[in-house]
């Protein structure tokens, strides 16, 4: 392994324990590092644009779907979702000033904050799904709408001044591209807790300092993302009507 | 390293060791973080992917010579070519280049210790073994009977292991994309000082052009196959026409991917040609700055032409026509490609040395693999063209006589520096021509079983087609013997090769600096940038076998 | 392995291939007969291709030659300098291929042009694709599963797929398109070659993708037929339908297959409706659910429909249900069916009411 061949390197290199052998200066280190986690955003941007196409693919040739299906969901759910990984997103840009101005407890407790937020996420997350699921709101094949589903459709509809139905219209084809985009949504949720984890674990090892702060501002760069991605499915799928 | 006289010769490590025998056991090679060996390992993989991929082509062209079917039943046969083009593509082709040699020359050329992230490379490379496993468990598992394409909704209804087929295309997606981004960093901010981009060696502006499609367009695949996988397991009905969904929506997904994807397949192939065609005509590449852009038009024009893929699936005219535009337009930049590498031989002092011969063979087939491209290109011609065996015949040019071709020439260009062994020369041109007449012999005909009326992906045949077909398959088998040949005397020379020295091609870019093999950290300092291509320090040692670097002045 | 199928295939090929009717339909060394009004134009764009490839090949190839013979590394040649860019020549070399590239696009769209307008009011033919057969249904009712054309007439056909995606090749006349499940696609065609052409399935279909093949007949006129007949000169396809023409063989073969209806009660011929046009795959008789809603006890009934309206099952209710499927849809159930325009004539539609009613006593 590379570690242990060093025996014709860093004769002539200072090297600082966090600056990796390859890089020259920290500088180095730092811009590769920026511009990698920028890459990785791209692509991630890319990864979803897949499902957005999908989504105004659909809405496009099932308009009446989508109004229809966006009575169903919960609106104050997802509003207070929103507002969680809003502040989740404040918390996490302030660690990661506290890990430039090396204030180690900042850094510590504003992670915790963030981490918090991203469980109370999930688990709103999990209360909205649970109930879809009970009531018969699902994807594709297993559409399958309790009468349950239709009298909380026809409450919604009157609040809203319209007719109510005798028949739960069918809105198979919205539930496959909700559940396939919050859930992919979902699964980034998940692998932000992990990276935010690492990166709490790595702080209190005291890791981090005003040169060497990349993990957390990657980590955050990518949390940032995830929760913007949020800020477009929230109107996309609750509010537009 | 007493062999070498040059004044690079202090590139050695103190304890004469280098990054092939730096340490040893399996796990110094598992976890290695050292591009070389995660190189080498890739070269390893894709070459084992070749010779699988290979074999299931020899059972197509088996199945093929008789009109009913020589070997198997139809569902068999269905299996034999999807597999065959699987692996071929997700396995060989698409990581071939970037992964063996991207990986081992990439760094250094750029005279750098290592690729921006070490580790996410190495993790790139685990992702590739992880995908070739599922590959290997759909082989395993019911194999896999949807074409490489997947289309729906035949996929969807197919009872064979797509799942596991989708989940590996999945996983190798991931791995191209963080190849990509490794060498995107690489390139931007690993440059040594003095290296401007336009003194770059094409090699790095052609890898970079290839990185740029892989993080931008894989995830699209990955998204795709994603939907493809739920749609199959939950019946989410995105595809399915019964559910209001739409089976031609997954096309226009796959191909966003799948046709950037043929760039991804072809800059790299094109990057390895621009080293040899210099090295070995002892000239910088004739319009250098030109060749350069055109890498990058291509990766981007690569983008805008997905629906020259689905002229007859029923997608308006109108959007026929932008797509054709467009596909016309990226025959440009290709075009001058290769007039600017023939250019590049004039009144060079050309050796045909073996990486040469596949050069020159891919200049050619490269040259008739573009040009049947526009037939397709061309909507009026494609109607009559599209899935028949002249498509086949068409990319299998691109794919195999261009980019097989440059992969063995890169090989066979990098391999001393690699490994540190001469190969026989001899056996490796005997190689290069078997497989340029084998080649040859079995895909032309097939242009003309395409227009004469063959459809693609058929177990049997009318017997009006015998003749051809027969001298397809004839032509295979003499292709995988010259493949054969070829990879026996590689590996033959690993153990009976003469020692190579540090630049045994008279090679002016920053990997022949450093010794042969490169040590674990590839420079004891970094080198000094040179005016590109300029081979006029480089004078040939009768002795030794090697150009050693000179002192003279460039005016000589 | 279907092989009287095959062989049959590969006999009338044969046939085309080595007793052509005239010099014009014979084979090129690129191509098939150019049997329909398409074919020339097609086979212009290619050659314009060709020859530009042709040429540019060899010019490459050619320098490529010479500059090996000339610069190659020996004894009294070691290189010399030279430019190491040259914009005139650039240019030249940019701009020579994009003004070729350019005619080649142009000519390429007008040809699809061509074979993509469908001719309004042409006869038409229904192309019913399925693992892995191909359906003809006539005007008239009459289905076949080998094609037959009158010459010299544009025949359009409305193409739609039962499973996956299918396409529809025939090399002779230089027209290909994909059959997609959920939608209808249109070509067309004009023969003008009398003779026996195939027909292929392109687009991969599953295990008998290489088996989903049948024969096309282009009839001569019956002028030809007159005029060859008048000259004492034997027609040459005697035994095949070429020595009939189209209208002779369409009145023939229609008669037998209409004919199956004759002397039956009205409800007779819809039961045999339900089981020939499969509408039992989905739809059963005795109050069990498939795919769609059981008929039994059907007619006169009101029905739920998604969307919250209700229908009554009636004459109009049967024939909207069957020739758009999708315009009323019970409630609970998917909109899967296809329309059966084209399939179910007046007749049979007037005995699918009956049997309806029939099956409501």
């Amino acid at each position: 392994m590379s570690a242990t061949a060093t025996n014709t390197h860093d004769e002539h290199h200072d090297h600082p324990e966090w600056l990796a052998h390859h890089f020259d200066t920290p500088e180095q280190q730092f811009e590769a590092g920026k511009f990698g986690i920028w890459l990785f955003l791209v692509t991630e941007v890319l990864f979803f644009s897949g499902l957005f196409c999908a989504y105004i693919y659909f809405r496009s040739h099932h308009p009446e779907m989508f109004k229809n299906a966006s009575f169903l969901l919960d609106t104050n759910m997802g509003a207070i979702n929103t507002a969680v990984l809003l502040l989740s997103s404040f918390t996490m840009a302030t660690a990661v000033r506290m890990a430039q101005t090396e204030n180690q407890k900042g850094l510590i407790l504003n992670l915790w904050i963030t981490l918090a937020c991203a469980f109370g996420f999930l688990v709103i997350k999990f209360f909205e799904y649970s109930h879809k699921l009970h009531v018969g709101l699902k994807w594709g094949d297993a559409w399958s709408p309790t009468p349950q589903a239709l009298s909380e459709f026809n409450e919604k509809l009157a609040a809203a001044g319209q007719p109510t139905v005798e028949v739960m219209p069918d809105l198979h084809n919205f539930f496959s591209v909700y559940y396939c985009m919050t859930g992919l949504h979902g699964i980034h949720v998940v692998l932000g807790i992990v990276a935010i984890g690492w990166v709490l674990a790595r702080a209190y090892r005291g890791h981090f300092n005003r040169y060497y702060f990349t993990a957390v501002d990657a980590t955050g760069l990518y949390w940032h993302l995830v929760d913007l991605i949020w800020i477009f499915l929230f109107p996309l799928m609750y509010l537009i009507r | 390293m007493e062999t070498t006289i040059d004044h690079t010769a202090d590139n050695a490590q103190s304890d004469g060791k280098n990054y092939l025998n730096q340490t040893s056991g399996i796990l110094s090679w598992i976890f290695t973080l050292d591009h070389k060996r995660i190189g080498v390992m890739y070269l390893v993989g894709v070459t084992l992917s070749l010779l699988l991929g290979g074999l299931f082509a020899l059972l197509v062209r088996l199945q093929l010579w008789s009109p009913d079917g020589l070997l198997v039943d139809n569902s068999t046969y269905n299996q034999f070519f999807t597999l065959h083009g699987a692996v071929m593509v997700f396995l060989f082709v698409i990581p071939g280049i970037p992964g063996a040699l991207g990986n081992f020359v990439l760094p250094l050329m750029l005279g750098a210790k290592d690729v921006a992230f070490p580790k996410i490379n190495l993790f790139s490379f685990w992702l590739w073994s992880f995908g070739a496993i599922f590959f290997i468990v759909t082989l395993a598992t019911g194999g896999l009977d949807t074409g490489w394409t997947f289309y729906t909704p035949y996929s969807v209804q197919s009872s064979t292991a797509v799942l596991s087929a989708t989940m590996g295309a999945f996983i190798l997606g991931f791995s191209s994309i963080f190849t990509g981004l490794n060498f995107i960093v690489t390139t931007h901010r690993m440059r040594p000082k003095g290296m401007g981009w336009f003194q770059m060696p094409l090699f790095i502006w052609g890898i970079y052009a290839t990185a740029i499609i892989q993080v931008l367009a894989t995830p699209v695949l990955g998204i795709t196959l994603l939907m493809l996988f739920v749609e199959k397991q939950t019946g989410l009905g995105i595809f399915d026409a019964a559910q209001g969904g739409d089976p031609v929506l997954f096309q226009h997904f796959f191909w966003f991917y799948s046709h950037p994807a043929v760039y991804i397949m072809i800059l790299p192939a094109m990057a390895v040609i621009s080293e040899l065609m210099a090295t070995f005509s002892r000239k910088i590449i004739f319009g250098y700055t030109l060749v350069a852009y055109s890498s990058i038009a291509i990766a981007l024009f690569g983008f805008l032409v997905w629906g020259h893929h689905m002229f007859t699936s029923g997608q308006s005219a109108w959007a026929g026509l932008v797509f054709s535009t467009l596909t016309f337009s990226i025959s440009i930049p290709s075009a001058i490609k290769v007039f600017n590498w023939l250019s590049t031989m004039y009144k060079g002092s050309v050796r045909l040395d073996t990486p040469m011969w596949y050069a020159l063979a891919f200049l050619f087939m490269f040259t008739i693999g573009g040009l049947t491209g526009m037939f397709l290109g061309s909507m009026g011609a494609d109607v009559h063209l599209h899935d028949t065996y002249f498509v086949v015949s068409h990319f299998h040019y691109v794919m195999v006589g261009s980019i097989m071709f440059a992969f063995f020439g890169g090989v066979h260009y990098w391999w001393p520096k690699m490994f540190g062994v001469m190969y026989n020369k001899f056996s490796a041109k005997l190689a290069c021509a078997l497989i340029f007449i084998g080649f040859n012999t079995t895909f032309f005909p097939q242009f003309m079983l395409g227009s004469r009326g063959m459809p693609r992906r058929y177990a049997s045949y009318l017997p009006e087609f015998t003749e051809l077909h027969q001298v397809s398959t004839v032509g295979a088998f003499i292709l995988g013997l010259g493949v054969a040949v070829a990879v026996i005397g590689l590996i033959w020379s690993l153990f009976a090769g003469k020692k190579a020295p540090q630049n045994p091609w008279g090679g002016s870019t920053m990997e022949w600096e450093t010794a042969t093999p490169p040590i674990t950290f590839n420079f004891n300092e970094t080198p000094v940038t040179k005016p590109i291509y300029d081979h006029s320090g480089l004078v040939y040692n009768e002795a030794t076998g090697n150009w050693d670097r000179v002192e003279a002045p460039s005016e000589a | 392995m279907n092989l009287p199928l095959l062989s049959s295939l590969a006999l009338a090929a044969q046939q085309v291939v080595s007793a052509p009717l005239d010099e014009g339909a014979t084979g090129t060394f690129w191509f098939p007969p150019q049997a329909s009004t398409l074919a020339p134009e097609t086979d212009w764009v290619f050659y314009y291709v060709y020859w530009i490839s042709v040429v540019f090949t060899s010019i490459i190839v050619g320098v490529m030659i010479f500059f090996l013979l000339r610069y190659r590394h020996r004894k009294g040649w070691d290189g010399e300098k030279s430019a190491s860019h040259g914009l005139a020549l650039e240019i030249t070399w940019s701009v020579i291929p994009f003004l070729l590239t350019t005619v080649m696009w142009w000519k390429g769209y007008e040809t699809f042009m061509v074979s993509n307008t469908v001719p309004d009011n042409a006869f038409t033919i229904q192309v019913k694709a399925s693992q892995w057969t191909w359906d003809f249904v006539y005007p008239n009712g009459l289905e076949t599963k080998e094609l037959h054309l009158p010459p010299d007439e544009p025949v359009t056909f409305v193409m739609q797929s039962k499973d996956v995606i299918h396409s529809f090749w025939i090399p002779a006349f230089r027209v290909k398109k994909d059959i997609v499940p959920g939608r209808y696609t249109k070509t067309w065609a004009e023969a003008t070659e009398p003779g026996i052409y195939t027909l292929f399935c392109t687009e991969y279909c599953g295990m008998d993708h290489s088996e989903m093949l049948t024969s096309v007949v282009v009839h001569a006129s019956q002028e030809t037929i007159d005029t060859m007949r008048a000259g004492g000169e034997q027609f040459k396809y005697g035994k095949s339908a070429l020595g009939t023409s189209f209208e002779d063989w369409y009145e023939a073969a229609s008669k037998d297959f209409l004919a199956k209806y004759e002397g039956k009660e009205p409800w007779e011929i819809g039961e045999m409706v339900y089981t020939g046009r499969a509408c039992n795959a989905c739809h059963t008789l005795d109050g069990s659910v498939l795919v769609g809603p059981s008929w039994k006890g059907a007619w006169g009934t009101e029905r739920q429909l998604e969307g919250g309206a209700t229908a009554v099952f009636d004459e109009n209710y049967v024939r909207e249900s069957i020739y758009d499927p999708s315009a009323k849809i019970v409630a609970g159930f998917p909109a899967t069916m296809t329309t059966y325009t084209g399939l179910v004539d007046d007749q049979e539609l007037d005995g699918l009411i009956a049997f309806f009613k029939k099956l409501a006593e």
